[in-house]
């Protein structure tokens, strides 16, 4: 078949950057809406990743499909990096942010 | 259409057409060679052990701009927010290159399983962590297809015009999205 998803290599610039740690709790791990991944799909990545019951992790994709996003975990900026991580192995869109 | 299926001892068994067994190898192909990872990285051993992971000699262990192709873009998003910049960075930094390898490793395992099945169809056959693997394998490829189609939530098949030249991109996305919903459906 022909090559579909292809295009020009990408040039990956590597500056060095330095970042403090903010230990202050609480942070929230969002994950978006996207037009692609299945509903069913999200609320297996939810009970699988999180341990989420099927009735939590069904009314949680639900807040994603319907307002567009959800606040799917809570903890500290180290947690939720790895969840975030976690959800990006999955495609799943998902940032983290301290929670307001 | 080739769907998945349970059967005894807790397998899942997928039985493909020649055409069907092709297009989702070259799929794998595809988002394996668009991953660009060294080779070296493939070897699902190496990046268990996180032996891949070492960083450069200077210190620096990835890129820190997030990529320019929108497929990758989508596959490798920021894990923060348009306003939290050096945040995104930081993160990227550290860990967009093992992530690429952990997205090409198991592309490379789906690829695998269907080595037996290449160019003449038949059945393979999945065990829990192997069906696992082909559940993050071809979302990738959707979201990787669904990107370069520009799929909306409001998409309606029927709309395709005749002549439309994504006709067989389209239909390839539609495949891959009843193979992912019966393979979700028989993981339970």
């Amino acid at each position: 078949m022909p090559a579909i998803l292809l295009t020009a290599p990408v040039e990956l610039e590597r500056p060095e950057t330095d970042l403090g740690t903010d230990l202050s709790a609480p942070w929230v791990t969002i994950v978006w809406n996207d037009p692609v991944n299945l509903m069913s799909y999200v609320t297996y990545v939810f009970r699988t990743h999180f341990g989420y019951s099927d009735a939590k992790a069904e009314a949680l994709m639900m807040d994603v499909h319907a307002k567009g996003r959800a606040a799917v975990s809570t903890g500290s900026r180290e947690q939720m990096e790895r969840d975030v991580e976690a959800m990006h192995e999955y495609g799943l869109w998902a940032t983290l942010q301290k929670d307001d | 259409m080739a769907t998945f299926r349970r059967s005894r001892g807790g397998v899942l068994s997928l039985d493909l057409q020649p055409v069907e067994a092709d297009v989702l190898a070259s799929l794998a192909r595809e988002v394996i060679e668009l991953l660009d990872v060294p080779v070296r990285t493939l070897d699902p051993l190496a990046v268990e052990l996180g032996l891949t992971d070492l960083g450069d000699a200077d210190g620096t262990v990835g890129p820190t701009a997030p990529p320019e192709d929108e497929v990758l873009r989508r596959l490798l998003p920021d894990a923060y927010a348009a306003t939290e910049g050096e945040a995104a960075s930081e993160f990227r930094r550290l860990t967009e290159r093992s992530l690429r390898e952990r997205k090409a490793v198991a592309a490379r395992k789906m690829l695998d399983t269907l080595e037996p099945v290449a160019g003449q169809g038949g059945r393979v056959q999945l065990d829990l962590a192997g069906a696992r693997t082909w559940l993050t394998a071809l979302n990738d490829i959707r979201l990787a297809l669904g990107t370069r189609l520009g799929v909306s939530e409001d998409r309606d098949a029927d709309d395709l015009a005749e002549d439309d030249p994504n006709r067989y991109a389209w239909a390839v996305y539609d495949f891959t999205t009843h193979l992912q919903e019966t393979l979700v459906r028989s993981l339970g």
